[in-house]
């Protein structure tokens, strides 16, 4: 076999596939059009398709389904489908094309949302303490129950603020502790 | 390059497969029966090819649109719907093979010395193949040829041969770089013409002639 016909031999199947380059397939027509073996080879691969073709479509062709499409029908009802770890993965997939900027918008809202919220109860916010909750501890720690001893009666003072409660017992000696 | 992807020809109305995809996709049954009604025949036909027995290859076609519709979420439109369809036929017909023992013959590349002689020229009797191709005898040898490749070199075969397939749709249906698409198609081509040598063309001529 001639060094060109050796060349030419693998894409001989890719030429009459249509699938060579434009620069190998000018040279390899060129070629096979003046060598008669390579020509004939060629002419071998496309007898050979034919004839494949020609047998596989008839003997197919004979074969009867009309009831084909019935029959996959009926066993696609029956059919429990594909795993669930599939179907979630084909769901989470096809919501986020689908909806892909309401879900990044919607994303970025919680986010806000949730940055606001701890800015505003963190302790540390602005340069000292914060005033909702922590207003309710100074409270309480401004809050003092002192006893008291009036003489013949056991008392208590509580210091909230701005309220002052006194308790006074009647019969006992103390308070309670 | 004749490719597996058809679209309805101008002037057909019907709905074209990524709408019917579309829309089986969300349980439109109509839909997925149009789908399988469109492409059952060339489905068979590969089956047919693959097992060469008329039973088992409808067992597969109606096993493959089973698959389809059940997987027919996960289906991202990558290649084209057919394409994946053939994908999950022609992988049933191979676990078929292998089911009823006819375990993947090894495939063994020639050696160059073998591939020249393979590439032996057919004389210029290949005058009138298509009369050839129509003697029974042929057909006996067109199937027995088909019986005696590996099933992947079959199945490359029959998609390009049969139903057109690109490289890319091959490289895609069969899970194969496109490389490897041209290598076994060449070789599962050079079998073929092997066996099949005498029937479409009369002798050989010698290499020397040349």
């Amino acid at each position: 076999m001639k060094r060109r016909c050796e060349e030419t031999v693998p894409l001989l199947g890719p030429w009459l596939d249509g699938a060579l380059a434009d620069e190998d397939r000018a040279w390899v027509e060129e070629h096979a059009g003046e060598c008669d073996p390579c020509g004939q080879r060629k002419a071998l691969l496309a007898a050979t398709r034919d004839a494949v073709r020609e047998s596989i479509v008839r003997r197919a062709a004979s074969a009867d389904l009309s009831r084909l499409a019935d029959a996959v029908l009926a066993r696609v009802k029956e059919d429990r489908g594909p795993p669930n770890v599939v179907r979630l993965r084909v769901w989470g997939a096809e919501m986020w094309h689908a909806h892909r900027a309401g879900i990044v918008a919607a994303g970025g809202l919680a986010a806000a949302a949730c940055l606001a919220i701890v800015a505003l109860v963190s302790p540390l916010r602005g340069s000292g303490r914060s005033q909702g909750p922590t207003l309710l501890a100074d409270a309480r720690s401004l809050t003092t129950l002192e006893q008291i001893d009036f003489e013949n009666h056991a008392g208590a003072v509580l210091q909230s603020g701005d309220t002052t409660v006194i308790w006074i017992d009647d019969e006992g000696p103390a308070v309670p502790q | 390059m004749r490719g597996a992807r058809r679209p309805p020809a101008p002037g057909d109305d019907s709905p074209d497969d990524t709408s019917l995809v579309r829309n089986a996709r969300r349980g439109d049954a109509q839909a997925f029966r149009a789908l399988v009604e469109r492409y059952q025949r060339r489905v068979y036909q590969l089956a047919l090819g693959m097992v060469r027995d008329p039973d088992e290859a409808m067992d597969i076609t109606q096993e493959t649109f089973v698959r389809v519709h059940r997987y027919l979420p996960s289906f991202k439109g990558d290649s084209s719907f057919f394409t994946w369809t053939y994908r999950i036929a022609t992988n049933l017909c191979l676990d078929s093979a292998r089911r009823r023992g006819r375990s993947e013959r090894v495939e063994m590349d020639e050696s160059d010395a073998e591939i020249e002689a393979h590439m032996d020229p057919p004389s210029a009797a290949l005058a009138g193949p298509q009369k050839a191709a129509l003697n029974a005898e042929l057909k006996a040898k067109i199937d027995d040829a088909l019986a005696s490749l590996s099933e992947n070199h079959r199945a490359i075969l029959l998609l390009r041969e049969v139903e057109g397939l690109s490289y890319e749709e091959l490289a895609r249906a069969l899970g194969i770089r496109k490389g490897t698409v041209m290598s076994r198609l060449f070789h599962a081509r050079l079998k073929m013409q092997r066996k099949l040598r005498e029937y479409l063309g009369d002798e050989v001529k010698d290499e020397d002639e040349e």
